[in-house]
């Protein structure tokens, strides 16, 4: 992938945080309280009754990705400025990939069985 | 008369290779700038010392130093406004070192090179016809112009942080040349310059730090310029 | 080892070249504390399904009981501390992105003109600086709302 498409995702992802991780700071903080939305069940706004509704855990997968996506190319670009030799790239460049992936992927499996719990 | 002490780094790979500073006592007056306090070094004290200078009067760009922490051009920069009596001289950050101040800017020139920093035009036997003018209105010189200030001294290029660990960072200097000629309506090269520039490390690793224009001694603003190109590149590129 | 020693200097000691440097560490410090912290996150989120080896669905008490075991860990004030840090992180992070996303498309930037000594840098524009000092000023209001939704302080 170019660079440019890269850093034009960078941008994107940003904004898209911006939005879906303001839904999660509204839910946890604004619509109910701290601890409440702490609890695991017994309280509208509890952990569980927001993996079930299912437009509060699609924004939260949504987050999930971008927060992946944004946070570890911003990683990548950073390890990748310390030295740039060929081994060393494509290295950082699949460790990257592979970390991310992989929090994707247990992110996901969370939303899914919490929804269905 | 008042005095100085000039701490200056000195470093021969042909003698002893130790990395060092020496210290001198320089006599110092009014409107002294740290160029004439390093020539009386270099006359009255220790011949050895080399510095690289040429105009005295910031237009070469030869003269550029980290004087007390910061790049400046040793003709530009007067001893009084430094406010200290100690004057710490070394070469300039992020460039190899030749000789005590002398840096290698074999590098710099390359990747002022590699942007093709002369008009394009898409008639290349254009500008033999004797002939020819180009003209711009008094806006189309405005887009540009800024930019073309520039001495080429690597102050932008000492103070960058990306520059500073990433070889493949064309660096301000390079980068706000790319600019200049992208936006002089002379130019017909667009898309020639810009494609390259979305690859790799070359201009998107620009994070806006603005260090280079903070020490640019001619008002050029490399960071204006690499925004803008940025803006191109996303938006025409 | 140099080349590191060199580099964290270089990025983490942003002094003498003016505030846009200061935002460039800060950008880079608080974008790495949060992807840290997203790590950390995502898997201490997972316990509310009972953990790591969960791969289907749990019974209802192994997850109930899993995560309030989590809930009890995490509710220590070290880590409530380190969430108030958070939050100014995050805050600083995107406001201040916003603000760099608008001036690599030129947005807010002054335009070139031709340089008059003292050269004012356009760059470095008011509009640029306006932005960076809301984005300190809203990153600390949130560390302070933080603080106080978990210390209680404010009684806000």
């Amino acid at each position: 992938m170019k660079e440019k498409t890269i850093m034009l995702l960078h941008y994107i992802t940003g904004l898209g945080i911006i939005i879906a991780g303001g839904v999660h700071l509204a839910t946890v903080f604004l619509l109910s309280q701290y601890h409440l939305s702490m609890e695991f069940d017994n309280h509208p706004f509890a952990v569980l009754n927001v993996y079930r509704n299912v437009l509060l855990a699609s924004s939260l997968e949504a987050l999930l990705v971008l927060v992946a996506f944004h946070g570890f190319n911003g990683l990548r670009v950073i390890l990748q400025e310390l030295y740039q030799g060929k081994t060393y790239t494509t290295a950082v460049n699949i460790m990257v990939f592979v970390v991310a992936a992989a929090l994707v992927v247990y992110g996901t499996r969370t939303i899914l069985i919490a929804h269905q719990l | 008369m008042k005095e100085a002490k000039f701490k200056v780094f000195r470093f021969n790979p042909e003698g002893d290779g130790r990395r060092n500073f020496q210290t001198y006592t320089v006599p110092v007056s009014r409107g002294m700038t740290v160029l004439q306090g390093l020539l009386y070094i270099k006359e009255k004290l220790d011949q050895t010392l080399s510095i690289r200078f040429s105009c005295r009067m910031a237009t070469c760009g030869s003269c550029g130093m980290m004087i007390n922490g910061l790049p400046r051009l040793a003709c530009y920069t007067l001893v009084d406004e430094l406010k200290s009596r100690t004057i710490v001289v070394e070469p300039l950050r992020n460039f190899p070192v030749i000789k005590d101040l002398v840096t290698d800017f074999g590098e710099f020139f390359n990747k002022h090179r590699l942007v093709k920093p002369y008009l394009i035009r898409i008639d290349a036997h254009e500008q033999e016809r004797s002939n020819t003018s180009y003209t711009q209105s008094e806006e189309e010189v405005e887009k540009f112009l800024q930019f073309a200030y520039c001495i080429k001294c690597g102050l932008c290029y000492a103070a960058c942080p990306v520059v500073a660990t990433d070889k493949s960072f064309l660096g301000p200097q390079a980068l706000a040349q790319a600019y200049r000629y992208l936006a002089d309506s002379r130019d017909e090269g667009g898309g020639e310059r810009l494609q390259p520039l979305g690859n790799g490390h070359s201009l998107l690793r620009c994070h806006f730090a603005a260090s280079c224009s903070q020490v640019c001694p001619k008002g050029v603003d490399p960071a204006l310029a690499i925004q803008l190109l940025r803006r191109e590149l996303f938006l025409r590129g | 080892m140099s080349l590191l020693v060199n580099a964290l200097k270089t990025w983490l000691l942003p002094l003498r070249y003016g505030v846009e440097r200061w935002s460039y560490t800060l950008q880079r410090v608080s974008g790495v504390a949060i992807t840290l912290y997203f790590v950390a996150h995502v898997v201490e989120t997972g316990n509310v399904v009972g953990g790591a080896a969960v791969w289907s669905v749990p019974p209802y008490e192994f997850a109930e009981r899993v995560w309030n075991e989590t809930k009890t860990f995490l509710a220590n004030p070290l880590f409530d501390a380190g969430l108030a840090v958070l939050a100014f992180m995050i805050f600083f992070h995107t406001v201040n992105g916003v603000r760099l996303f608008l001036a690599h498309f030129g947005i807010t930037l002054g335009k070139p003109g031709r340089p008059e000594y003292p050269y004012r840098a356009a760059s470095m524009s008011r509009p640029q600086r306006v932005l960076f000092w809301l984005s300190v000023i809203l990153a600390v209001a949130a560390m302070v709302y933080a603080v106080d939704v978990f210390f209680k302080v404010l009684q806000l």
